[in-house]
C-alpha cells in the first residue's frame, strides 16, 4: 500500500468516488481523500531515511519504450527529502484547502473533482523522475486549475483563467522545448541520469556540459528557467498572478500560492540547475537583478494595492524573489534558505488568503480602507492574523525569519553580494505594507457596519481547523527548523552545491 | 556554586516570564488581578535568579565568564564554500550580561508592580500582563545570547512587544501610528545588523561573540567589511536606543501607557542598542568608535535642547532619555566602556523612577499630562514629588549622592582625554539636562497650582504604585556608590586584544583626568540645576529676558527641529509616490505588454483565418469545418458541463493505464 504511485493516484480514486456518489458527498469525500494523502506521505515521511542521498520508493515501469533510448519513456517515480517536504507540504495545504471548500455550492461535484485531480497533478509533479511523466503531470494539474479559476473565480474569472492558462502553457512550451533539446542530447528521459551525466561532465571539465556546447545549454536554460520562471512567478513573468489569485475561490488561490509556485522553484531546484550547472552560474548575476526586482519592486507595488487579496497576491511575489535570490548565490544557505523560503511561504501564504477569504465571507468586498477596527469585533480572527503577518514579514518565532535569515546570508556570501544587500530593502517594505494593512483592517476605529454581531461573527469552528493548523505548523517550523531543513539539505547539499561550485569554480580558472 | 546550578539559574530567568506569558496570553487574561499578580511572581521568580548569578558574578569578578552550549539548532552547511556555518543557541554570562539580567528583571519587577494598580480599570488589562511578560522574556533573550543571530532574535522580538504595547490603545489613531513608527524605524536600522550578520557568518564562519573576537583579532575580516559590519551594528544600535538620525520614534513611543514607557526607557528597549554595542566593541574599529561617540555627543545635545521647550511631562522625559542615551554611545565610543555601560545601569534606575513617577502624577491627575496645567503637586503627592526629585538630583549629577554623579563624570573623563571637542559638548549637555529636568520638576510639583480644576482633584497614588518608587529611588541613591568599586563590568576576557580594542580604556584610564573633570561637571549639573530653579520658579521675570536673544532656536527646538517633516518629505511621501508609480508601471506597462502580446496573437489568427477564406477553397472549407466540429466539442467544455470534460479525463488516464498493463 505504501507506495508512491499509490498516493499520487489515491486522489483520482476520491475523483471516481466523487462521481458516483451524489453531489451533497462531494465534499466529505474530497476532504476524506484530501486526508488519506496527508496520512499516506506521513507515512511515507515515517518510513524514509530523510537524510540520506538517492531516491527511496522508487517505482519503475516501462512505458513507451524505443522512444530516444532503448527504455524510452518510463513510469518512473521515487522520493528523496527534498521531493518530500513538497508532498507533505502539498498534501497539507490541500487538506486544508479541501475544508475551506466546504461552502462551494455552484456544481459541488465537479469543484470537487478537479479538486482532486489538481492534487494528482501536484503530487506527480513533486515524485516524477522521468523527464516526460514529469510534463505530463505538470500539464494535468493546469487544466483543473484553468477551470476552477474559469468557473468558480471572480467577476473576472474568465480574463484570470485565460491569462493563466496561456501565460503557463507559454512557459510550458519553452520548458518542452528544452527538454526534447536534453532528451536528443542525452538519450535519456530519466532525470536522475541526466543529472549525473551533467556531474560527469563537469568532473570531466567538459565545458560543453550535457549538451555539448556551452551556447546551446545556456539556451535551453534560459527556456526551462523561463518556463519554470512563469510559475515562480520572477518578475517580469509575474502578472498573471495577481489576476488569477484575485478572481480564484479562496480555497484555490490558497492552493495556488501554497503550491503551485512551488513548482516553478522546485523545477529550478530539481531540473534546470543540476542539468546545467555552468549556465546557471553565469546566469547567476542576470538572476540576483531579477530577484532583487521582484523583492522590491514587488514589496512596493504590494504597498500601493487598495484591495486586501490583490496586496496579498503582490506580497508573494516579493516573498518568492527571495528563492531566486538564493539559488542564484549557489551557496548552501543560500539554496536551503531558498528551499526553506518555499516552504515557509507555502503555510503562511495559505494561511494569509484564508484571512482575506474570511473577511470577503462576511464583507463581500476587499477594500482596505474600507475596513477598520475588526480586532474589536472579531479578536480571534485578529490574532489568527496577526500571526500570519508577523510570521509573514519575517519575525524570529515564525518559519518566514528562518527562511529570510539564511537567504540573505547566503546569498551575501555569493558572487553577487551588492544585491543581497540592496534586496534588503524589502524587508522594511515588506513590514511597512503589512503594518498598514493591520492598522487599517484591524486597528482604529470600527466603521458602523461592522459592529453586526450577526454578520461579522467571530471565525466558526470550520476556521479555526482551517487556521490554527496553517498557524501551529508556521511557528513549528520557526521553531524547530531543522525538521524541514533536514529534509532539503541532502539534495542541496549532496548533490547541486557541490555542482555549482565545481561550475563556478571552473568559471573562475 | 556551579556550572550546572548557574545553567539552571539562567533556564529559569528565561522560562519563567515565557511561561507567564503562555499562561497570561490563554488563561490569565480572564482572571483580572490574579493573573496580574502570577505575572508579578513570574518576573519575581526571575529577580530572584537573577540576584542570585549576579552574586555570584559579583563573586566571580573580572574573571566570571561562563558559557552554556551552543547548542546546534540549524545546520544550513556551508556559508561559502568550504566554510561551514552552524546557526547555534546558547547563553554567554559575564559580568555585563549579570548585570543586565539584574537591570532587567529589577525594573521589569517593578514596573509590574506598579501597572496593577496604574492598569486597573482599563478592557485589555490582562493582555498588558502577557505583552509585558512577553518584553522581559525577549530583552532577557537578547542578554544572554552567546551569539548574533541569537541575540538577533530576541532584539527583533523586543520589537515585536514594543509595537504591541506602544500601540496598547491602538483604537485611536496616535497609539497607532507610534507603534508602527517604532517598529519601522527600529527595523531600518535592523537592516544594518543583517548587513554586520552577513559579512561577520562570511568570514568567520561562526556568530559566536568569542569566535567573532578571535577572529577579528587575527584579520579574519578585510578591513573595510569589519568596518562595515561595525557600522552596520552601529545603525542597528542606534536604531534601538533612538540615536540621531532614528531618534524619532521614542518621543512618540509616549503614547503607550506610561508603564510600558518607564520598562522602554529604562530596560527593554532602548537599553539594547547600548549593550549591543558595549558587548560588540571588541570588533569595532576605531574609525567606528569615533562615529559611535560623535553621533552620541551630537545626540545628546540635540535631543536635550528639545526638550527644554516641550510642555508634555512625558515628551520632556521621553527626550531626556534620548540625551542620556546619546551619552552613553558618547561613553562607549571614545574608549570609556565601563562609564558608558555603568550609565546605563544607573540611568535605568532614574528613568524608571521618573517615568513611574511621571505616571504616578498623570495617574493622580486624571490622565493630564500637560505640565502647563499642573504646578504645587507637591502638597498633594509629597510622596511622589520627593521620589522624583530624587530622580531629577540623579540625573543632573548632584556629586557624590547620586548615581548619575558617578556614571557621568565617568564619560565625561574618559571623553575628555581622547577629544575635547566631544567633552565640552558632553558637559553643555550636562547643563542642559540639569536646567530641563529642574523645569520639569519646577512646573509640575512646586509654585502655584496653574489649573484649578486639575489641582483640586489631583490626589496621592495608591500604596502598590509609591512603594516601587520608592524603592527605585532608594537604589538610585546607593547604586552610584556600591557599584562603581566593584570590577563586574569587565571587558570579555580569554579574548586576545585586537587592534579595535585597543582604544577601550582602563579604569585607570578612565579615571586619569578624574579631578579637573570632576570639577567641572560639578559645576555644569548644579549650575543647569540652580539656572532652572532661578529661570521657572525663583525669578520668572528672568525668563522673558533669557528667552529673547534665543527666539529662533525655541522656534527650533519646541519644533524638534523639524525632523518628523524632513522625514515626511524625503522619505515617507517619495515611498508612497514610489509605490504608485510601480503600481501603474506594473499594469500599464508589464501586464499590458502580456495582454498585447496576447491580442496580437488572436489578431494574427484572425488575419490568417481570414487569408485562408479568401484565397484557399475546398480542402480550406473542409478544415474550417472539422475545426467548426471541434469548436463544438470545446465550447461544450467551456460551457461550464465539467463531467463532461471529467469523463474524458478519466478515460484518457484510464486509457494510459491500461496501456501501460498491456505494455
Amino acid at each position: 500500500m505504501l507506495s508512491l504511485t499509490a498516493l499520487v493516484f489515491l486522489p483520482l480514486v476520491g475523483m471516481l468516488v466523487c462521481w458516483l456518489l451524489p453531489s451533497k458527498h462531494a465534499r466529505v469525500v474530497n476532504i476524506v481523500f484530501s486526508a488519506l494523502v496527508l496520512l499516506l506521505s506521513v507515512a511515507l515521511w515515517a518510513q524514509m531515511d530523510v537524510g540520506a542521498a538517492g531516491y527511496q520508493f522508487e517505482q519503475t515501469a516501462s512505458w513507451l519504450p524505443g522512444i530516444v533510448s532503448e527504455e524510452g519513456i518510463q513510469y518512473h517515480v521515487g522520493l528523496d527529502g527534498l521531493g518530500l517536504s513538497l508532498v507533505l507540504l502539498t498534501a497539507f495545504v490541500t487538506l486544508v484547502s479541501a475544508i475551506a471548500s466546504w461552502k462551494i455550492e455552484k456544481q459541488a461535484k465537479g469543484y470537487h473533482m478537479m479538486f482532486l485531480l489538481l492534487l494528482t497533478g501536484m503530487l506527480g509533479v513533486f515524485v516524477a523522475l522521468d523527464l516526460f511523466l514529469f510534463y505530463v503531470f505538470w500539464e494535468i494539474m493546469l487544466l483543473p486549475m484553468y477551470f476552477l479559476i474559469g468557473i468558480w473565480g471572480g467577476p473576472r474569472r474568465q480574463y484570470a483563467a485565460i491569462k493563466f492558462f496561456l501565460y503557463t502553457l507559454f512557459g510550458s512550451v519553452l520548458l518542452l522545448a528544452g527538454v526534447i533539446l536534453v532528451v536528443l542530447k542525452t538519450g535519456s528521459w530519466s532525470i536522475p541520469e541526466i543529472t549525473a551525466q551533467a556531474q560527469a561532465a563537469l568532473a570531466a571539465g567538459e565545458a560543453g556540459g550535457i549538451l555539448g556546447s556551452t551556447g546551446l545549454c545556456l539556451a535551453a536554460f534560459i527556456g526551462m528557467f523561463i518556463g519554470f520562471a512563469v510559475k515562480v512567478p520572477c518578475f517580469p513573468f509575474h502578472t498573471w498572478l495577481p489576476d488569477a489569485h484575485v478572481e480564484a475561490p479562496t480555497p484555490i488561490s490558497m492552493i495556488l500560492a501554497g503550491v503551485l509556485l512551488k513548482m516553478g522553484g522546485y523545477g529550478l531546484i530539481r531540473i534546470a540547475y543540476p542539468f546545467f550547472p555552468q549556465a546557471a552560474v553565469d546566469s547567476g548575476l542576470v538572476i540576483s537583478i531579477l530577484s532583487t526586482i521582484a523583492i522590491v519592486y514587488g514589496a512596493f507595488v504590494a504597498m500601493a494595492q487598495t484591495d486586501f487579496k490583490r496586496m496579498i497576491a503582490y506580497s508573494s511575489v516579493s516573498h518568492m524573489g527571495f528563492v531566486t535570490l538564493g539559488l542564484a548565490a549557489g551557496t548552501a544557505w543560500g539554496i536551503n534558505g531558498a528551499m526553506y523560503m518555499m516552504l515557509a511561504h507555502g503555510t503562511i501564504s495559505a494561511m494569509l488568503f484564508m484571512i482575506v477569504g474570511v473577511i470577503y465571507d462576511r464583507a463581500h468586498h476587499r477594500e482596505i480602507a474600507k475596513f477598520g477596527g475588526l480586532a474589536w469585533v472579531m479578536p480571534k480572527y485578529f490574532i489568527l492574523a496577526s500571526i500570519a503577518f508577523f510570521a509573514s514579514l519575517g519575525l524570529p518565532g515564525g518559519s518566514g525569519f528562518i527562511a529570510e535569515i539564511t537567504t540573505f546570508v547566503g546569498a551575501f556570501n555569493g558572487p553577487h553580494r551588492i544585491w543581497a544587500i540592496i534586496s534588503l530593502l524589502g524587508v522594511v517594505l515588506t513590514a511597512a505594507y503589512y503594518l498598514r494593512t493591520l492598522a487599517k483592517v484591524f486597528l482604529l476605529d470600527t466603521p458602523e457596519v461592522y459592529k453586526d454581531a450577526a454578520k461579522f461573527p467571530d471565525l466558526s469552528a470550520r476556521e479555526y481547523a482551517i487556521l490554527v493548523p496553517l498557524a501551529l505548523v508556521t511557528i513549528y517550523m520557526g521553531i524547530v527548523p531543522a525538521t524541514a531543513m533536514d529534509m532539503v539539505k541532502g539534495f542541496v547539499e549532496g548533490t547541486l552545491v557541490p555542482m555549482l561550485g565545481q561550475a563556478a569554480g571552473g568559471a573562475g580558472q | 556554586m556551579s556550572d550546572a546550578t548557574l545553567q539552571l539559574l539562567c533556564l529559569t530567568v528565561l522560562a519563567a516570564p515565557l511561561v507567564g506569558f503562555v499562561l497570561q496570553y490563554t488563561v490569565g487574561r480572564r482572571l483580572g488581578a490574579r493573573g496580574a499578580w502570577m505575572t508579578v511572581f513570574a518576573i519575581g521568580v526571575s529577580l530572584a535568579c537573577s540576584l542570585l548569578i549576579g552574586y555570584e558574578a559579583f563573586q566571580g569578578g573580572a574573571e566570571f565568564s561562563k558559557q552554556f552550549g551552543p547548542w546546534t539548532w540549524l545546520e544550513p552547511g556551508d556559508i561559502e564554500p568550504g566554510v561551514a556555518a552552524e546557526w547555534t543557541i546558547g547563553m554567554r554570562l559575564d559580568g555585563l550580561t549579570a548585570v543586565m539580567l539584574v537591570v532587567v528583571t529589577l525594573v521589569s519587577f517593578l514596573v509590574h508592580v506598579f501597572s496593577t494598580a496604574y492598569m486597573k480599570g482599563d478592557a485589555k488589562y490582562g493582555l498588558f500582563f502577557a505583552w509585558l511578560q512577553m518584553f522581559s522574556f525577549s530583552m532577557l533573550v537578547l542578554v544572554l545570547a552567546d551569539n548574533l543571530l541569537h541575540l538577533f532574535m530576541g532584539w527583533e522580538l523586543v520589537g515585536l512587544c514594543s509595537y504591541k504595547l506602544i500601540g496598547f490603545w491602538s483604537e485611536k489613531p496616535a497609539p497607532c501610528a507610534a507603534a508602527r513608527k517604532a517598529f519601522l524605524t527600529t527595523r531600518i536600522g535592523d537592516l544594518g545588523m543583517m548587513v554586520a550578520i552577513c559579512v561577520i557568518g562570511g568570514a568567520v564562519g561562526s556568530f559566536e561573540f568569542e569566535r567573532i573576537f578571535t577572529a577579528v583579532a587575527n584579520g579574519a575580516i578585510d578591513d573595510t567589511w569589519l568596518m562595515i559590519a561595525g557600522l552596520g551594528l552601529f545603525v542597528a544600535a542606534a536604531g534601538k536606543s533612538a540615536q540621531l538620525p532614528l531618534h524619532v520614534w521614542l518621543p512618540d513611543a509616549m503614547e503607550g501607557p506610561t508603564p510600558v514607557s518607564a520598562l522602554i526607557h529604562a530596560a527593554t528597549m532602548v537599553a539594547a542598542g547600548v549593550y549591543l554595542i558595549g558587548r560588540m566593541a571588541p570588533m569595532l574599529t576605531p574609525d567606528v568608535m569615533t562615529v559611535v561617540a560623535t553621533v552620541g555627543a551630537m545626540t545628546a545635545l540635540v535631543a536635550g535642547l528639545i526638550a527644554v521647550a516641550q510642555n508634555d511631562i512625558k515628551r520632556v522625559l521621553a527626550y531626556s532619555t534620548v540625551s542620556q542615551l546619546g551619552y552613553m554611545f558618547l561613553g562607549l565610543g571614545v574608549g570609556a566602556w565601563h562609564a558608558g555601560l555603568f550609565h546605563l545601569t544607573t540611568h535605568a534606575f532614574f528613568k524608571a523612577l521618573m517615568f513611574l513617577g511621571s505616571g504616578s502624577v498623570i495617574h493622580g491627575c486624571h490622565h493630564e499630562q500637560d505640565m502647563r496645567k499642573m504646578g504645587g503637586l507637591r502638597k498633594k503627592m509629597p510622596v511622589t514629588a520627593v521620589t522624583f526629585l530624587v530622580g531629577v538630583l540623579a540625573i543632573a549629577g548632584v556629586p557624590w549622592i547620586t548615581s548619575g554623579f558617578y556614571s557621568k563624570d565617568g564619560i565625561l573623563s574618559g571623553a575628555y582625554g581622547v577629544s575635547p571637542v566631544l567633552f565640552w559638548m558632553g558637559l553643555a549637555g550636562a547643563v542642559l539636562t540639569a536646567f530641563y529636568m529642574m523645569r520639569l520638576y519646577v512646573m509640575t510639583f512646586e509654585g502655584e497650582p496653574r489649573d484649578r480644576h486639575v489641582y483640586d482633584h489631583a490626589h496621592e497614588s495608591p500604596k502598590v504604585m509609591t512603594w516601587p518608587l520608592i524603592l527605585l529611588a532608594v537604589l538610585t541613591v546607593v547604586i552610584g556608590p556600591l557599584a562603581w568599586h566593584n570590577i563586574m563590568l569587565a571587558p570579555p576576557t580569554g579574548v586576545e586584544p585586537a587592534a579595535a580594542w585597543a582604544t577601550i580604556q582602563s579604569l585607570e584610564q578612565e579615571h586619569a583626568h578624574a579631578g579637573t573633570v570632576m570639577w567641572l561637571a560639578i559645576a555644569a549639573g548644579v549650575g543647569g540645576l540652580l539656572l532652572g530653579w532661578l529661570v521657572f520658579h525663583a525669578k520668572r521675570d528672568l525668563l522673558a529676558t533669557l528667552k529673547r536673544p534665543f527666539g529662533a532656536l525655541e522656534e527650533a527646538c519646541a519644533n524638534k527641529f523639524w525632523f518628523d517633516e524632513l522625514y515626511d518629505v524625503v522619505l515617507i511621501k517619495p515611498a508612497f509616490a514610489m509605490a504608485a508609480m510601480y503600481r501603474w508601471f506594473d499594469e500599464h506597462v508589464v501586464d499590458a505588454l502580456v495582454n498585447r502580446a496576447g491580442r496580437s496573437g488572436l489578431q494574427t489568427a484572425d488575419a490568417s483565418a481570414a487569408h485562408d477564406r479568401g484565397v484557399v477553397d475546398g480542402l480550406v472549407r473542409f478544415v474550417g469545418n472539422a475545426c467548426q466540429g471541434l469548436g463544438g466539442v470545446f465550447s461544450a467544455l467551456q460551457s461550464g458541463r465539467v463531467r463532461l470534460y471529467l469523463s474524458l479525463s478519466v478515460g484518457v488516464l484510464a486509457l494510459a493505464l491500461l496501456l501501460e498493463a498491456l505494455l
